[in-house]
């Protein structure tokens, strides 16, 4: 299937944003009071975009993150858009998790019950976050396909909690719904486009 | 015990030190971990005499010695409207060794400053991991984080044997830490940290980090939140269990209290040991090394709450 994804881009360098915040320069990305302003910049910025928007987080030149952080930049953030009082469409990609990041968000994406997509360095996507098998089997299957329209979902996924699973995904915002196009897209697919 | 006239005088001038009586508390030989409690029971009391620490018998003090002997002096100060004097130890070396690791400098507005050795600004010397180091900001934390981003690597890595990683982790504990005071205590502590070689209690090099603040413990901390459902059994105890064991705090929201929790993981993967004090409880994550009770109850009642953490180095076998 070729069809183009209707959605605007924007990405933010989280070192460049904790940089030019209120609070003191540095590649460390600690305390809550930084994580609550870094996420109040990053919403900001948002807010400037059109909607459906696909944003890249990227934390390349984050040296240290805490949990507060984490807890702020990553799972409040994502909680904010999922939440259906969400101040607009927004899907997120988390990209330069380095090693020492990866205990952080996890643990936060766990406390808050909330999936993430992060994006290595050779480019492929990860499902992070407290994911069932199902879960992860359909998104890897919306993923390799790139977009998928319902019926197909439908057929190869046959089962009542295959629906349960989809739905969460698309709740989380993992994967992109098309409203005109009966399709879901995954946020592969649109991040290519973009790029 | 009452000090003599002459501390009196000196102290107070000569009209005043007949108003007030004049207490002095002798400090421990050694200042550390094991022995600060003995320095809290001196000034649990409601007593408002001006106060003497004399520390001329001190003869080795780590950093849980000097951050609580801070904090002690805080307390003194504020309760009996007059500063507190300092007599420093007779021992040059271990003078030193507290001007180095930024004692004097963490000490100006606590104690009489008669006898204290005034420090450089700019007095940081390669062999003190983490200075002692007045938290009440945001960006004091981050002033921590570089410092020990700066310095801990090489420590970590070729004196304790841990990951080249390692480092990160002990920012992310030391910010943690510190956090729990500016978040809860809502009330200024003080954090420092250093390397020592335990030969004879572990037969191996240790990091010791050690925290304290004068806010209102984990069980003020709490108690509009938590008490009720304790009922009667809600005390210093309760508190700290339901902060060091449950991961509860004050705040209803999700996301909150994962700070000590995640303390306590990295620790334990370390090998380490964690004690927390706050009122008149202690509890302890001991590790097969430290032979301890993990909770102790009845301490004397001292504000605020303190924090002690010991990682020792790698052994092969344990990781």
């Amino acid at each position: 299937m070729n069809s183009e994804i209707r959605m605007n881009y924007l990405s933010i360098d989280v070192g460049m944003v904790l940089h030019g915040s209120n609070s003191s320069p540095s590649p460390y990305l600690v305390t809550r009071t930084t994580g609550r302003d870094v996420r109040g910049v990053i919403e900001e910025k948002l807010s400037k975009v059109k909607t459906p928007v696909l944003s890249r987080i990227d934390f390349t030149a984050i040296e240290v993150m805490d949990f507060s952080c984490a807890d702020e930049v990553v799972a409040r953030l994502l909680v904010r858009f999922i939440d259906i009082s969400r101040p607009q469409e927004a899907f997120f990609i988390l990209s330069g998790l380095l090693p020492n990041h990866q205990d952080p968000v996890a643990e936060v994406l766990e406390r808050q019950g909330t999936l993430a997509v992060a994006q290595g360095n050779g480019g492929s996507l990860e499902l992070l976050g407290n994911v069932s098998s199902k879960e992860e089997k359909i998104w890897q299957f919306i993923e390799t396909k790139g977009i998928v329209t319902i019926e197909e979902i439908n057929s190869v996924f046959v089962e009542k909690n295959d629906q349960i699973a989809l739905r969460r995904l698309i709740a989380q915002r993992v994967v992109f719904q098309e409203t005109a196009g009966n399709s879901y897209c995954s946020l592969g697919r649109a991040i290519e486009d973009w790029e | 015990m009452l000090g003599d006239f002459d501390d009196r005088a000196e102290l107070l001038g000569d009209s005043e030190c007949w108003e007030v009586g004049l207490r002095t508390i002798v400090l421990p030989r050694v200042l550390d971990f094991q022995t600060y409690d003995e320095m809290f029971a001196e000034v649990a009391s409601d007593s408002t005499e001006a106060v003497v620490l004399d520390g001329m018998n001190l003869s080795w003090i780590d950093p849980n010695g000097m951050v609580n002997l801070l904090a002690v002096g805080s307390v003194v100060r504020d309760k009996t409207g007059h500063t507190p004097r300092l007599i420093l130890p007779k021992g040059e070396e271990v003078t030193s060794y507290m001007e180095r690791m930024g004692f004097f400098r963490a000490s100006k507005k606590i104690f009489s400053t008669g006898d204290l050795v005034e420090q450089k600004e700019d007095g940081e010397t390669s062999d003190v991991l983490l200075e002692v180091t007045q938290i009440t900001q945001n960006s004091d934390i981050h002033k921590v984080v570089d410092k020990v981003q700066k310095r801990a690597g090489a420590i970590l890595t070729n004196t304790l044997d841990y990951a080249p990683n390692a480092v990160v982790q002990f920012s992310v504990v030391l910010s943690e830490v510190c956090q729990n005071i500016i978040e809860h205590a809502e009330s200024a502590g003080w954090v420092a940290a250093q390397t020592y070689n335990w030969s004879h209690r572990l037969g191996r090099l240790v990091v010791v980090i050690s925290v304290t603040d004068l806010g209102v413990g984990f069980r003020g901390s709490l108690s509009s939140e938590h008490s009720n459902r304790f009922g009667k059994n809600w005390d210093d105890t309760r508190a700290l269990e339901a902060v060091f064991v449950h991961g509860l705090t004050r705040f209803p929201d999700m996301g909150r209290g994962q700070g000590i929790q995640q303390i306590r993981k990295q620790v334990r993967k370390w090998n380490g040991m964690i004690s927390v004090r706050s009122g008149t409880s202690r509890i302890i994550d001991a590790p097969h090394w430290f032979q301890s009770a993990s909770l102790q109850e009845g301490l004397p009642s001292f504000p605020g709450t303190q924090i002690n953490i010991v990682v020792p180095k790698r052994i092969q076998h344990e990781l």
